[in-house]
């Protein structure tokens, strides 16, 4: 063999090594990883009722306004309020609402959140027990993602594993496993993994973070393989090096 | 005692002549058959089994066709388009050979051919000349008209012995006829070789035009009716002119083209190269005959002159001279014959390099017709015929190149998790309508040839590099330059013309490994895909072996030539 073909030939022998390599951080990096089949970003919400039936006086709120635990959503009047309290079956001071001499009751805010839904209009009758008003509370988004695995794949699903939320913008936020639950549907784990992440602030990527959004959960699976570290090694080297 | 050529050129009946001795008697009787009867020289094509095992075949390549473009298989964009592709490419090559072969058993020889051939000598003449102990002095005739024939043997560089052996041969094939050597290796030794076996020497001054130029060249000096061309390895048989000057009784006929045997089937490379060659010249080459697209391949033909005249000499503009020049006398309108008797037998190449030399001039040949000459364009003067046959040849390495493509599908699923096919049926069902298709094709060749060679099989999947580098080639008009500087007369080692398929063997090969890691302990049955790998593998693996042998037995043959090997 020609010194010009061997100087290619191993060449080329480094080229193919180097891709193959590649192409196993790859692989294995996507082997550590589990996409979720369906994800949509949820938050935790709180329904506001009353226990008197009554006329809507005033809706002060309306739908995504934001408020603050203990502002005024809406104005009651209610016969039944009024005498109870003629009759000193309650007392002034509730914990939801606050009542007045006269009678009206005001329902306030239970957390600082955004109304997400007024469910009567001023004037309405509103009956003992009927929600609302709904309010999401602040700070309480998290993503609610839906994997079908392999069994020794759900094994590998840890509370605080690292999650990647990608928005429909492809826009990436990162979060931790909050909770696992798991059915078994033809020997598969259906997994439902929450997903809790400080970067979900309602609003955020022009409106597209919010409840309902559709969003991809990938989440980093416990990886105890021979090229663990390896992989971890390579991950913190393309970090160093800004890529 | 033994039968001389020209006791048998008597007492052989005249069956085209026979006539009743006696008007109103009893018919005189055929003499009794003194042999047994002649051996059909190409049974197998003839065989109304061969259209069954075809009808099987056919219905196994649509039943596979269906199965793929199933739209309920489809797998991931990328992989399922390279297979439909290749897929595609290996189907439509192996339907329209099919159809060729069911084709082939068409005989060429009708009454005009025996009717000349049993004219083709002149007994009172022989007689006259006391030539009956030398058939090589045996004037042909044609229309009872004498005809000259000219034998050209094309030399390069070969060695001397065996220029010996074919111009021995070639002197003494039956019939009056020129011996020439056409020496384009300008040996001294060559000349007094040709001196001393009784053959003309023709030296030219430049190397224009490769072989086609050689012979364009002597056809200047040679001024023969029909010319036969011979490589220098091969070893005609005395009846070849007998065999084959007979058809130019035809006016239409521009040449006849014998087949290329081997005698040489002695390392895996040539027993592979030879065999891929035998169905093309056992039945694919008959069957072109019947399309009246037989082509020269080069060596054992015999050409018209005024055939050749006609469209201005051998075409020079290309490696694959053989090829254009057939093209070019079809659209003149010219007829051509194929036989497929054994008339000369020749060496196969026998080494890597060789055989890398040989395909890559050969597909580039088929792809310049593609790209430069397309067949189907409606300004050639073809015949519908002939239009399908040559665009058969111009697309037929493309089915070299599908390898590629396959290869490279099983490490993508084993990397990228990218499979071609989603398939939701058992492997047995699959392995099913894949027998239907590999596995047909390899009854046919059980059928035509007797047996079926793995070598074939290996050299097919691993030239694809050969057939890439002559696409590319024929695209952008570079003529192929080796990276090899060895001396001249010295094989080289095969790992110069193989460093394709070397890398693509170490990257399977780490596929393998990787996809049996990934996949240990999950299930004791692999997967698809790492089952192909693992196969892929082998199948490289075994040229790289072969090349291995074949680089130590050079070694071994040239002790002192170093380390370089």
């Amino acid at each position: 063999m020609t010194w010009t073909n061997r100087l290619r030939l191993v060449g080329g022998l480094l080229g193919v090594v180097l891709l193959c390599v590649a192409l196993t951080l790859v692989m294995n990096r996507r082997e550590s990883q589990a996409t979720s089949s369906a994800a949509t970003i949820s938050a935790e919400t709180l329904d506001v009722g009353t226990d008197y039936a009554g006329t809507v006086a005033k809706a002060l709120v309306e739908e995504g306004d934001e408020v603050r635990a203990g502002d005024p959503l809406l104005v009651l009047r209610s016969l039944t309020l009024q005498h109870d309290l003629a009759v000193g079956l309650v007392s002034r001071e509730g914990g939801a609402y606050e009542v007045a001499e006269d009678g009206t009751m005001t329902v306030v805010a239970p957390a600082d959140g955004v109304v997400t839904d007024v469910a009567v209009d001023q004037g309405a009758f509103a009956r003992s027990g009927e929600v609302l008003a709904t309010v999401e509370r602040q700070g309480s988004l998290f993503v609610d993602a839906r994997l079908v695995l392999d069994p020794a794949d759900f094994a590998r699903i840890r509370d605080g594993a690292t999650v990647t939320v990608v928005l429909p913008n492809q826009a990436e936020v990162d979060g931790v496993v909050d909770a696992v639950a798991v059915q078994n549907t033809k020997n598969q784990a259906e997994a439902t993994v929450r997903v809790s992440s400080a970067g979900l602030v309602r609003g955020a990527e022009h409106g597209l973070v919010m409840a309902g959004t559709p969003v991809t959960a990938v989440i980093d699976l416990h990886d105890d393989g021979p090229l663990a570290g390896v992989d971890a090694a390579f991950s913190q080297f393309l970090r160093r090096v800004g890529l | 005692m033994s039968v001389s050529e020209f006791d048998r050129l008597v007492v052989t009946p005249r069956r085209t002549e026979h006539v009743r001795s006696r008007p109103h008697g009893p018919l005189s009787a055929e003499p009794p058959r003194p042999t047994a009867p002649p051996r059909d020289e190409n049974a197998a094509s003839r065989s109304p089994s061969l259209a069954l095992i075809m009808l099987l075949a056919t219905l196994g390549v649509v039943a596979y066709a269906v199965f793929l473009l199933n739209p309920a298989n489809r797998g991931d964009a990328l992989p399922y388009v390279m297979v439909i592709t290749a897929e595609t490419i290996l189907v439509v090559q192996a339907l329209l050979a099919m159809w060729t072969v069911l084709s082939s058993g068409y005989d060429p020889r009708g009454f005009s051919f025996h009717h000349a051939q049993d004219r083709l000598f002149d007994l009172p003449e022989i007689v006259r000349d006391e030539a009956e102990d030398d058939p090589t002095r045996w004037t042909l005739y044609l229309h009872d008209r004498p005809v000259t024939v000219d034998v050209f043997i094309t030399t390069y560089g070969e060695s001397l012995d065996t220029i010996a052996r074919t111009v021995r041969a070639a002197v003494a094939l039956r019939g009056r006829h020129r011996t020439w050597v056409l020496d384009d290796g300008r040996s001294d030794d060559v000349r007094d070789l040709a001196a001393t076996l009784g053959a003309r020497y023709v030296r030219r001054l430049s190397s224009h035009g490769a072989k086609a130029g050689n012979v364009n060249h002597a056809l200047t000096i040679a001024k023969g009716d029909y010319f036969v061309i011979l490589d220098a390895d091969f070893v005609a048989r005395p009846e070849l002119l007998v065999e084959t000057v007979p058809f130019f009784v035809s006016d239409d006929v521009a040449f006849v083209q014998t087949p290329q045997t081997y005698g040489n089937l002695d390392t895996l490379i040539s027993r592979g190269a030879g065999y891929m060659q035998a169905v093309f010249y056992r039945f694919v080459q008959p069957g072109r005959n019947r399309f009246n697209a037989a082509f020269c391949v080069g060596t054992n033909v015999i050409f018209r002159r005024a055939a050749v005249d006609d469209i201005g000499g051998m075409y020079t503009d290309s490696k694959s001279e053989d090829v254009w020049t057939s093209l070019l006398l079809h659209e003149r309108g010219w007829r051509t014959v194929y036989i497929p008797t054994v008339l000369a037998v020749g060496d196969t190449p026998e080494t890597v390099e060789a055989y890398t030399k040989q395909q890559l001039r050969w597909a580039t040949g088929g792809f310049e017709i593609m790209l430069q000459h397309n067949p189907l364009s409606p300004r050639r003067r073809l015949t519908l015929d002939q239009r399908l046959q040559y665009t058969v040849t111009a697309t037929h390495y493309l089915s070299g190149i599908a390898p590629l493509v396959l290869l490279l599908v099983p490490p993508l699923q084993i990397y990228l998790d990218l499979t071609p096919m989603d398939l939701t049926i058992s492997p047995s069902t699959w392995l099913l309508y894949y027998l239907g298709f590999y596995g047909m094709q390899i009854a046919i060749a059980f059928f035509t040839l007797g047996s079926f060679r793995w070598e074939v099989l290996m050299l097919a999947s691993v030239s694809f590099p050969i057939y890439t580098k002559a696409l590319w080639n024929a695209l952008t008009g570079k003529e192929q330059a080796w990276h090899v500087t060895g001396r001249a007369g010295r094989a080289e080692s095969p790992f110069n013309f193989m460093l394709p398929q070397v890398l693509c063997f170490a990257f399977l090969l780490l596929t393998s490994a990787v996809g049996v890691w990934k996949e240990w302990g999950d299930d004791p049955l692999p997967s698809l895909a790492l089952a192909w790998n693992l196969t892929n593998t082998f199948i490289l693996g075994a040229f790289v072996v072969t090349a291995l042998r074949e680089s130590r037995r050079a070694r071994a043959a040239v002790p002192s030539a170093g380390g370089a090997a």
